[in-house]
């Protein structure tokens, strides 16, 4: 058996991501921890915290109820789930590309023609994935434990977020058994998680009756560990269960398929291209267009759940005076509508960002780009017809949800007006990511993605108050932020989208003049 | 004649390694030319020079008249490239590849279109995703030849087919040259390049160290000649080379210019059987890389 040459090998070519997610993660909580006892420090202002959360639909159906009014209770209430589900896409990613891309491209064969057993690369690839959220479960328990949180809870939230890893990794393993895609496969696995993860979450909104629903699902169960609100151990076997049972599953389709096939036969295409794929943009279209319906059917589902359900929640407790600090922080003395616009800036602004950059990045993975430039197409004409996409899918989502926000108030303008308003920053963290990989090739990806997440660094350190207002306005985050730092008028936006535009034209200089490798 | 491509003292380098070295190279309008050389020796680097994908460092490269990095666009409407190692869009169907190909060069032949996907045997509905190398580079080929240019780029095109294939390959390149078109075929297979080439340019190290019709190659080289003698030269004999000796049988390579001479010689020693071989282009092409 060489499978231990191949974990070496997943760990070798992981180096960077590997241990980058890792402590991105934990780094996330830690910040959580620093916020909450920042902004709630007050036991009577978690408690009242805790009592708006029963009351609001949409942070049930989102985050989850709390369950405990301690400082701890009440971070992991905010931030398990969210750390639960970067887990979980990690760890699909993670496992798809050291199975099914592996396959896709030929490097499997390769090694099955090596003395490495049949199931080799599977168990090796959950090995490290596996291992990988175990690490990740103690580091948040050593975060939480040096935070002076108790140590139950602590690791109560680490395993939470490893389970969530670890069922991520499991679906995926039979997701790839099933399809010859890899890009398939990931999304396949990670939908059905986060789709189980809402269907939890109807549950929670649902109250007492609709219990039942939560116990169906796995990430049901692993948000029931009550971390920090006497920790129920025993909601973890039954998360391991179901790994197990996966991965078993996984074992007997891989045992029944051959390599580099998938279980469900890939269907025949046309043997004629259609009257749409006629140039550039018509594959562009084709590239970018499964990605770019579920972004704004996302969009609309969360905005018209926010419009419909949670807007009076919101004002709720915005009026509860649990966030006169942040009202002060952010210098407006309207709680209630600044935490309205918050929730929906965070929820957009970081989202759409990262669509546009990684639409931008697939310019770099164009599988048939020397095939494409080698006809009478321009280098500019190529990029500029991915960035219709990244630059222009963006407007859609944002619209889409602007009007779904609109739906429970019929505020039509208000509700576009404070989604549209992100557009030229996001346009700016897209241009920076194209101007990364028009004059450094393959650095394009880290700067473009290091580009998001210094932005999300400067601003939650804004928000605790470790950096000055001057600091955070270098960001074009801060331009339309949803504080009164930010001044959004058409000169800002303006600004910024020229901005943007300057990044944009700086990439398409250097792609002009540099070498095109593939 | 014109010529199609016109490359002088081309210099490439990546980084600290020098890919190309001073290249020189014609192709002139109508012929097939051989680029003949092993992998790494600059075939792929010089192509993509000359469709500008890559960015010369120093000399002068012409292509179709044009300047290949600044007028990449308008030439690319003129000729077709299938590159060494063929990637497509993973979820296009291989028909769907050769339709926008074709359209990108403002629209295919319909009727060659299904011709040649019969004769390459090609399944046009399987998604790009699940075909072999073999079965890319053909989808490359047809879009290639369906096109109406006036130039074929291939950078070793046939490494992925089979004997069947290549055969058929040969075909459609003797008829394209029929037909007027000019090509330039980097390979490695010599075979195919002795079959179908008018001229051969050999690259070594970056540098062209040999280029001509194959009888001008020929011509600068040896013969190899077995001989049955009654009388063995036992001190050799001049303008010979690698001169073997196995009872009254000789083998021995001998320059062409001084081949008479050769021959004269040769009587003297009582030749009973004789046979001359002109050298292969396998055994010019080992000569610059022994």
């Amino acid at each position: 058996m060489n499978t231990a040459a191949l974990i070496r090998l997943i760990l070798r070519r992981d180096r960077v991501w590997q241990p980058l997610w890792i402590v991105l993660v934990t780094l996330f909580v830690a910040t959580t921890v620093a916020t909450i006892r920042q902004l709630l420090p007050a036991p009577e202002a978690r408690l009242h915290y805790v009592n708006e959360v029963a009351a609001n639909p949409v942070i049930l159906l989102m985050q989850g109820p709390a369950y405990g009014d301690s400082l701890g209770a009440v971070a992991a209430q905010q931030r398990g789930a969210a750390t639960m589900i970067f887990a979980a896409l990690a760890s699909v990613i993670l496992l798809v590309k050291h199975t099914r891309s592996d396959e896709e491209q030929g490097r499997r064969e390769l090694v099955g023609s090596a003395a490495v057993g049949r199931h080799a690369p599977l168990t090796a690839a959950l090995t490290v994935v596996l291992g990988a959220n175990l690490v990740l479960a103690a580091l948040i328990a050593m975060v939480g434990v040096s935070a002076d949180l108790p140590l139950a809870g602590s690791l109560a939230w680490g395993l939470m977020a490893a389970s969530g890893g670890w069922a991520g990794a499991a679906l995926a393993a039979v997701a790839v058994q099933m399809t010859q895609s890899a890009r398939l496969a990931g999304a396949w696995a990670f939908t059905v998680f986060f789709g189980a993860y809402l269907v939890r979450g109807v549950s929670d909104v649902g109250g007492p009756g609709m219990e039942w629903l939560g116990w169906l699902m796995p990430s049901g169960w692993i948000l029931r560990a009550h971390a920090f609100g006497g920790e129920q151990w025993w909601v973890f076997m039954p998360v391991a269960a179901f790994v197990t049972a996966l991965i078993m599953v996984a074992y007997v389709l891989s045992a029944r398929r051959d390599i580099a096939a998938g279980l469900v036969p890939p269907r025949p295409g046309p043997a004629h291209a259609p009257k749409s794929l006629r140039g550039p943009l018509g594959l562009a279209w084709r590239t970018h267009r499964g990605m770019a319906l579920a972004w704004i059917a996302g969009a609309a589902f969360i905005g018209a759940a926010i419009g419909l359900g949670g807007q009076t929640a919101i004002e709720t407790f915005g009026r509860s005076g649990a966030l006169d600090f942040w009202a002060e922080r952010t210098g407006t003395d309207d709680p209630t509508e600044i935490f309205f616009r918050l929730v929906v800036y965070k929820l957009a602004m970081y989202s759409v960002s990262l669509y546009a950059i990684m639409t931008v990045l697939r310019l770099r993975g164009d599988e048939a780009t020397e095939l494409l430039l080698a006809g009478p197409v321009s280098r500019a004409r190529w990029v500029a017809s991915h960035l219709v996409f990244a630059l222009g899918v963006p407007v859609a989502v944002l619209v889409t949800a602007g009007l779904g926000l609109s739906l429970g108030s019929g505020d039509v303008a208000g509700g576009l007006a404070i989604t549209t308003l992100l557009l030229p920053a996001i346009w700016v963290m897209a241009g920076i990511a194209v101007a990364a990989f028009g004059l450094f090739r393959r650095a394009g990806a880290v700067v473009g993605w290091t580009a998001l997440v210094l932005a999300i660094a400067v601003e939650v350190g804004w928000e605790v108050g470790l950096l000055s207002d001057a600091f955070f306005m270098v960001s074009p985050l801060a331009h339309v932020h949803y504080s009164t730092l930010a001044d959004p008028g058409p000169g800002t936006l303006l600004g910024l989208t020229l901005v943007a535009a300057g990044f944009t034209a700086t990439g398409l200089y250097g792609l002009r003049r540099r070498d095109l490798t593939v | 004649m014109p010529d199609v491509v016109r490359i002088h003292q081309l210099t490439k380098n990546f980084g600290r390694v020098r890919a190309l070295d001073g290249l020189d190279m014609t192709v002139r309008e109508g012929e097939v030319h051989g680029f003949l050389g092993p992998n790494g020796a600059g075939k792929s680097t010089t192509l993509r020079i000359l469709l500008g994908l890559l960015r010369k460092d120093a000399g002068e490269a012409r292509l179709l008249g044009g300047d290949p990095w600044a007028d990449a666009v308008e030439l690319h409407r003129r000729l077709a490239y299938v590159p060494g190692d063929v990637t497509l869009w993973p979820s296009l169907s291989g028909g769907e590849v050769i339709d926008l190909l074709g359209r990108l060069r403002g629209g295919t032949d319909a009727k060659r279109r299904d011709e040649l996907i019969e004769r390459f045997a090609l399944d046009p509905r399987k998604k790009a995703r699940t075909y072999s190398k073999g079965n890319r580079q053909k989808v490359a080929l047809v879009a290639a030849l369906a096109s109406q240019v006036e130039l074929l780029l291939l950078d070793e095109p046939t490494s992925g087919l089979d004997p069947l294939m290549e055969a058929v390959f040969r075909e459609v390149i003797t008829e394209e040259r029929r037909a007027g078109r000019t090509v330039l075929l980097s390979s490695h297979i010599l075979a195919e390049v002795e079959a179908l080439c008018d001229r051969v340019s050999i690259i070594r190290d970056g540098r062209i160290v040999e280029a001509g019709t194959l009888a001008q190659l020929r011509h600068l080289t040896r013969i190899s000649i077995t001989a049955e003698l009654a009388r063995v030269p036992a001190d050799g004999l001049p303008h010979v080379h690698d001169l073997n000796t196995d009872g009254g049988r000789v083998r021995f390579q001998a320059d062409s210019d001084h081949i008479g001479e050769v021959l004269a010689r040769l009587t003297q020693y009582g030749v009973r059987d004789i046979t001359a071989q002109p050298p292969t282009l396998e055994e010019l092409f080992m000569r610059h890389y022994r």
